[in-house]
């Protein structure tokens, strides 16, 4: 289901959607409740860290989500640059502000887990720290599209930025990792020792579905691109358009 | 014009400039020297083990005059109007990329070279004699610092707000380096044998493999109009 | 109004819950166990748990209302434009 392909041709209306779209959002509905059961009720209480443990199953999920946003974007950039075409900056952009989304998620659930179970808000543990810059990166990412005189320069600065930052990651990683190496304390975030295979099926559960909301969340984003890229070519044929009689009634610019 | 003289034409330009206006070096000299003597005062270094927090000070003076340096760099292009020129020239962007790198090298080099000896004196620490050492450690990473910061300053410099969009980008891409750098200066002026710091060695040559080379590819890609 | 309050609220909804789904074999042992020894570790546990959860879905809920808002708000704007364009 990764790289979902988007269909070339312009969605005319608002109101039609393809329907592996609709598909995917009521998997996507019917998934969560699904894996909040199992992650309440069929899913036992860890016994070293009780019921906190449990954040793990949004935690993880989460992270893999950023990830996913990560390399996905990576991906798209590249496509891009190569080709040059408009779509594969469309999902390298959506991918990206996902991707910090669930970074978001993950720094924040991070922090709420250590507090009762290591009485510190922030560990520096290692896979925190690198989510932390990685955060870093692609709010920089977003920041610079902003910043982009237009459309086409955005998307190629954006590109070399996502590249660089996918690149960057494991390295990143690595060097966080030997550099709090030298400190007893590595405190390891994971769902606590060996999974039991009922948590191991919760755990999948919860990816699954964090999976499909990133699909939704993706589709819908992309969506709003090309609707804003649309807007933006009509205004241009608009501007281009010689002042008629029959044009408009009072509707000035649209800006 | 051969790759390699393209390389250096472009490095040699910006020094000469620099040796007839003086006026970067200077204010890069100043600036961290600054940066020093805040840290001076920051933390009481009789009491503190210099050699655990030095490193650490010494490489934030050098990254932010690094940017510094950065964004002089493509802002000579812009004043100039050389871009378009750059942009028309048959000459291979990369290779404009690098001379760029080797310039930027060059200018933190120089303030590296005297603010070592100087933090040295400030902060009464003894000068190591593992110069071979700490002169491999200071280049290898100014050099990883300047791939990844030409590439986003190229960029960052045709914004209104590059003067945080730079350190906002580079900062966090910059990270290994950062950590290889202050963790490597530290042991080297420590006196501590190679092998205590060697992997740190090989993480800083690697990402100066990884990110020029995806520069070189990059570049062309930032400077299009 | 602390961080936690709206956790609190939580928390107590979910012992309850918890409370409430005691007779699965999964939990009964366990959440007993653990009860009866530190009663309040479970409760403090119970109100992080249902902040993170929270955080989770305020933060998810809240960039799907503000991508819903932008897709309407620049459906609508493509609706005018055409209709001036008269397309």
């Amino acid at each position: 289901m990764r790289g979902a392909r988007i269909p070339d041709e312009r969605i005319p209306d608002d109101m039609m959607r393809p329907m592996w779209s609709r598909v995917l959002q009521i998997t996507t509905l019917l998934a969560v409740p699904a894996s909040l059961y199992m992650v309440f009720v069929v899913a036992p209480i860890e016994e070293k860290m009780g019921v906190i443990q449990k954040i793990f199953y949004f935690h993880v999920p989460s992270a893999f989500m950023a990830f996913l946003g990560v390399g996905l974007c990576a991906v798209m950039s590249v496509l891009y640059l190569v080709t040059r075409q408009r779509r594969w900056d469309l999902v390298a952009h959506a991918a990206a502000e996902l991707g910090v989304v669930f970074c978001t998620i993950v720094l924040i659930t991070g922090p709420i887990w250590a507090r009762p179970v290591w009485g510190v808000w922030w560990t520096g543990e290692v896979r925190l720290t690198s989510t932390l810059v990685l955060w870093l990166i692609y709010v920089g990412y977003l920041l610079l599209r902003q910043n982009a005189e237009n459309r086409e320069q955005a998307a190629r600065w954006a590109a070399i930025t996502g590249i660089v930052g996918a690149l960057d990651m494991p390295i990143i990683y690595k060097s966080v990792e030997w550099w709090r190496g030298l400190h007893p304390v590595v405190l390891k975030m994971s769902g606590g020792g060996g999974l039991d295979p009922v948590m191991g099926r919760a755990f999948a559960a919860c990816v699954v579905t964090f999976t499909l909301l990133f699909l939704c969340l993706l589709v819908e984003r992309v969506r709003l691109g090309r609707l804003e890229d649309e807007v933006e070519s009509l205004e241009q044929q608009a501007a281009r358009r010689p002042l008629t009689a029959a044009t408009d009634a009072g509707g000035g610019s649209s800006r | 014009m051969s790759y390699l003289g393209t390389v250096l034409l472009v490095a040699g330009k910006d020094l000469r400039t620099e040796i007839r206006s003086r006026e970067q070096v200077v204010s890069l000299f100043v600036f961290a020297l600054l940066i020093l003597v805040v840290f001076n005062f920051a933390f009481d270094f009789t009491i503190v083990d210099f050699g655990s927090l030095g490193p650490g000070v010494l490489w934030v003076a050098f990254i932010f005059s690094g940017v510094l340096a950065l964004n002089h760099s493509f802002r000579i292009e812009r004043e100039q109007d050389r871009i378009e020129g750059i942009l028309v020239a048959p000459i291979d962007r990369s290779a404009f990329y690098l001379g760029k790198v080797a310039a930027t090298m060059m200018f933190m080099s120089a303030v590296e070279a005297v603010l070592v000896p100087l933090a040295a004196i400030l902060f009464n620490q003894p000068l190591t004699t593992r110069l071979g050492a700490l002169l491999l450690v200071l280049l290898l990473n100014t050099l990883g610092f300047a791939a990844v910061g030409t590439l986003f300053a190229a960029v960052t410099t045709q914004t209104r707000r590059s003067e945080v969009l730079l350190p906002l980008l580079l900062f966090p891409a910059a990270v290994p380096i950062a950590l290889a750098a202050v963790r490597t200066t530290s042991h080297v002026l420590a006196g501590r044998p190679f092998q205590v710091y060697a992997n740190w060695v090989w993480l800083s040559g690697g990402y100066d493999l990884v990110f020029l080379a995806a520069a070189v590819l990059l570049f062309d890609f930032a400077l299009q109009e | 109004m602390t961080a936690f309050e709206p956790g609190t609220f939580l928390a107590g909804l979910l012992s309850g819950l918890l409370a409430a789904i005691q007779d699965s074999p999964a939990v009964a042992p366990i959440a007993a166990g653990a009860s009866a020894v530190r009663p309040d570790a479970v409760e403090r546990g119970l109100r992080f748990l249902a902040t993170a959860y929270s955080v989770v879905w305020t933060i998810l809920g809240t960039y799907l209302v503000i991508l819903s808002f932008r897709l309407r708000r620049v459906s609508r704007q493509v609706r005018r434009i055409r209709e001036r364009l008269g397309l």
